[in-house]
């Protein structure tokens, strides 16, 4: 019975869409390793050269693993580098500190009552390249969660959270969802303002159209919540002990307090909070996906690359953990007083090269028969 | 006979609702029985449905009165994900229900929650691939399916499961008649094979009244009733059309389908064969759309291949095939939405500065058309772009909208939204109008009130394209039909010709009386001229 509907099924996907997809051959635990490392070495390091060098190498993850048919995600990732560009002209605008002169705006103080603020005045050298170097970060941690996006099989990954966290798991998989989800839409709703004799392009399709998006965006990831739960997803569940809850989320403060005090003070002390916290976080992830019954018929198993991939970013984590508490290898920043220039030395340098490991299996087109 | 669905009482208002959509409901369904769901758009169908798997309460807020047992158990007591097992969702839109990358992996997901050994996973796979005929399609990625195809690995999906309770919102809206056809089946089949009990809402009837237990009526004032399904069949509006011959005709017992009718119909005469099809029909309008050797390809694939056609003022043409022969490509290349690889498509009334003033489109899925936040606002959006002139009055009677003016189109349910969204995009006076696939999730009435607004837009001398799989649409006012097949013309001719000429794509009144008879007027006219 069943010839005449193969057949259609055949003919539709060859008349209509695309045959194939990208999709990536690596591990969804070999991603989050990934990209938790990167995050790590980034918080690790104040110091430009390194920081853009992480940014460079996610930026190459990325290349490797994007979805050619999907020009969105392009767009996406370069919108929000200009906005953490932006942070650099704001940092000056909000007072410079630092010994060395090199322009000046008009001053606007406020008055005693409002804290007497100064805006604008003398910009510094030392503040210019301060914000520069944040800027450098917020942009390599932008291009590594983007890289990972892109990379890694949400689907996957959702299927690999503990059962106990299943509804943490929904929720971070409804938010990855939403950007591609709404890219989707946005195509779909400028094609509606088209047809409505409006232009689909331009500043005023972008306001006509920003808050359906949202809207839109927030009904269809209550429909994915809706649909994974209606087909039993996380029923089998047990819940977390108690200490095992409070290492959780103790690791989780700790490690995200521990991450910026690391990035702000560059002190030993953060630095080995952080990585203590997230160890705790990934000691409880891995005990409770220990005890998960669910059966998964597809289960990838960790492989070569994803070894590969893994041990690269362990040994990377491990070399800047290893120079921020020695203090060696100038992983730490900070341009004050006078302005200098950040330190150079190859062994970081190395660590932050062997962040391009997934790359080097780039997303193949899957899908085809 | 014990019940498996139990209902008291049972009440639901939507919060910022004024009114209830459900109220005091009482009824059983017993297990292992076959049950349609009848009902106007946004009468509460999908509402009642979300009741039996507990998304309402637990997903939806709202008061909630009464009570609903599924098997025994209290839904406000139990997570819906604890009652995946009891009872299985397939929602109407197949888009919003996937979860996976691939074809297996979706169709697995239930069982692999519910912790079902990996032997018994690997079979019932195999088992739904089959009866869904998706055996072809396993290993693809859902982005890359067709709506239809989506649709059915979403039913095939929650069957894997093999739940107590199926629950079916609209299951073949989306689907070629063939395809349509196969997808119940293989419903019915395993309600006797499994002992399944099935609950579908569904518009049309024809192809499952002669299969259901009993009819479950869900008039939109709250109430729910069930019936015996001759009984109910003898007054409902939306009876398929061999009962409403029968009810002319004073058939007794009713027939509820083709085989029963035809102990009634005087046999099909061998009438020297079927009209045969010999190009378009000869019409008196000016060619409003011309098509010249297109070729259209999407995805490096070939969506339609050297087509050619002529479409003349006055035209209802009706676009037909697979799902996924090309009717959707056609459609956006005449609206100027995809760009052809080479040919060309040329409208003879079109203005140079505002392309969409004489043109208007309605696509598949006519919710994502909509982006304002009243009904009115849709309207005048159209109307102020495409400088048509039209009042908002006239274009919200016109589609019976008026109650619905200042509703937030996101509050109203599928049926009513693609009621807006058509209303919005033929507002004023379009010479060319183009609809994808306008009956899907429409009920009765509004498919009458859809079939006598385009007869007067073409007798006033719009051109007119529907894509549609509703043949029993197709027949009621298309006066020309076109057949596609992988991107090819296959047929083109008079709507009676090309629709009795053909075995899948043939109302239920040709099926009885053949020659040119299509709709039911034209067989009751025939009997009156045979007595």
């Amino acid at each position: 019975m069943t010839t005449a509907a193969e057949t259609s099924g055949a003919v539709s996907a060859r008349a209509l869409r695309p045959d194939r997809v990208a999709a990536s051959a690596l591990h969804p635990v070999a991603w989050a390793a990934w990209l938790a490392g990167a995050l790590a070495m980034v918080f690790l390091t104040s110091n430009p050269l390194y920081t853009t060098m992480i940014a460079l190498a996610s930026l190459v993850v990325y290349a490797a693993h994007r979805d050619p048919t999907r020009r969105g995600s392009d767009y996406v990732l370069a919108g929000s580098i200009m906005f953490a560009t932006l942070t650099v002209p704001l940092n000056l605008l909000t007072g410079s500190t630092g010994a060395t002169h090199v322009a000046s705006l008009p001053a606007l103080t406020t008055p005693g009552w409002l804290g007497a603020v100064t805006f604008g005045g003398d910009v510094t050298a030392e503040s210019l390249a301060y914000a520069a170097a944040r800027a450098m970060a917020i942009i390599a941690l932008l291009a590594a969660v983007w890289a990972f996006n892109v990379g890694a099989d949400h689907f996957r990954l959702l299927r690999y959270v503990p059962a106990g966290l299943a509804q943490l798991g929904v929720i971070v998989s409804v938010g990855l969802m939403l950007v591609p989800a709404t890219l989707a839409r946005g195509a779909a709703l400028r094609e509606a303002r088209l047809v409505r004799g409006h232009h689909g392009r331009g500043p005023a399709a972008v306001v006509a159209l920003a808050l359906p998006l949202l809207s839109d965006a927030l009904e269809r990831s209550v429909q994915r919540a809706e649909s994974l739960d209606a087909r039993g997803f996380g029923r089998l569940a047990t819940a977390p002990r108690p200490w095992e809850s409070l290492l959780a989320v103790g690791g989780l403060a700790v490690s995200t307090v521990g991450a910026f005090a690391s990035s702000y003070t560059g002190g030993a002390p953060a630095a080995l909070c952080m990585i203590a916290g997230m160890a705790a976080l990934a000691a409880v992830l891995l005990r409770q996906s220990g005890r998960s019954t669910a059966v998964r018929l597809h289960a990838p198993r960790p492989a070569a690359p994803d070894v590969l991939v893994m041990t690269a970013t362990a040994a990377s984590v491990a070399i800047f953990a290893a120079l921020r508490i020695a203090g060696a290898g100038g992983l730490a920043y900070l341009p004050f007083p006078t302005v200098f220039t950040p330190r150079f030395a190859p062994l970081p340098a190395i660590a932050c090269v062997l962040l391009i490991a997934p790359a080097l299996y780039p997303s193949t087109l899957r899908g085809a028969r | 006979m014990t019940a498996i669905v139990r209902a008291e009482r049972l009440g639901f208002t939507y919060s910022g609702a004024p009114y209830p959509v459900l109220s005091d409901a009482s009824f059983e369904i017993e297990d292992g029985e076959l049950l349609v769901m009848a009902g106007p758009s946004g009468g509460g169908k999908s509402t009642l449905l979300r009741c039996m798997n507990g998304l309402i309460p637990h997903f939806h807020g709202g008061a909630f009165r009464g009570k609903i047992e599924v098997a025994g158990i209290d839904t406000r007591e139990r997570q819906p994900r604890d009652l995946a097992h009891l009872a299985g969702m397939v929602f109407q839109d197949p888009e919003s229900q996937a979860v996976a990358p691939t074809v297996e992996e979706e169709i697995v997901f239930g069982l692999e929650n519910l912790g079902a050994p990996r032997v018994l996973i690997r079979k019932r796979l195999e088992e739904s691939l089959d009866v869904l005929g998706l055996a072809a399609l396993r290993k693809r990625a859902l982005t890359t399916l067709s709506g239809g195809e989506l649709q059915r690995v979403a039913i095939a999906a929650v069957l894997t499961m093999q739940p107590r309770v199926l629950l079916l919102d609209e299951p073949t809206s989306q689907l070629d008649p063939q395809a349509a056809e196969d997808v119940l089946h293989a419903a019915v089949a395993l309600r006797a094979d499994a002992g399944l009990t099935i609950v579908i809402a569904e518009h049309r009837l024809e192809r499952l009244v002669q299969h259901a237990d009993r009819i479950m009526e869900v008039p939109g004032d709250g109430t729910v009733s069930l019936h015996d399904v001759r009984s109910a069949i003898a007054r409902l509006p939306s009876a398929p059309p061999v009962t409403a011959i029968g009810r002319a005709l004073g058939w007794a017992p009713l027939p509820l389908s083709i085989a029963e009718a035809r102990r009634f119909a005087s046999p099909r005469r061998p009438d020297g064969g079927s009209p045969v099809v010999n190009g378009p029909p000869r019409a008196a309008g000016d060619v409003a759309v011309s098509v010249r050797s297109l070729n259209v390809t999407l995805g490096g694939q070939r969506a339609l291949r050297s087509l050619s056609l002529d479409l003349r003022d006055g035209e209802v043409v009706a676009l037909m095939g697979r799902n996924g022969a090309g009717k959707t490509t056609l459609l956006r290349a005449i609206a100027r939405l995809v760009k052809p690889a080479s040919g060309a498509v040329a409208l003879t009334h079109l203005s140079a500065d505002q392309p969409y003033h004489h043109l208007a489109y309605v696509a598949q899925n006519p919710g994502s058309m909509l982006y304002h936040d009243t009904v009115r606002r849709e309207i005048a959006d159209v109307v102020s772009g495409t400088g048509r002139g039209a009042h908002m009055d006239d274009a919200l009677d016109e589609w019976r909208l008026r109650d619905l003016a200042d509703c937030n189109p996101l509050d109203l349910s599928v049926g009513e939204r693609q009621r807006v969204a058509i209303a919005a995009m033929l507002a004023g006076a379009p010479r060319v109008i183009l609809l994808d696939e306008p009956t899907r999730g429409m009920d009765h009435e509004n498919k009458e009130l859809l079939v006598r607004n385009l007869r007067a837009r073409a007798r006033s001398g719009a051109t007119i394209v529907l894509a549609s799989h509703d043949v029993e649409l197709a027949a009621r006012c298309a006066t020309r039909v076109v057949l596609l097949a992988e991107g090819e013309l296959i047929a083109d001719g008079p709507a009676a010709a090309v629709l009795s000429d053909s075995i899948t794509f043939s109302t239920q009144a040709n099926k009885l009386f053949g020659g040119n008879v299509l709709t039911v007027e034209d067989a009751l006219a025939a009997m009156e001229a045979r007595s």
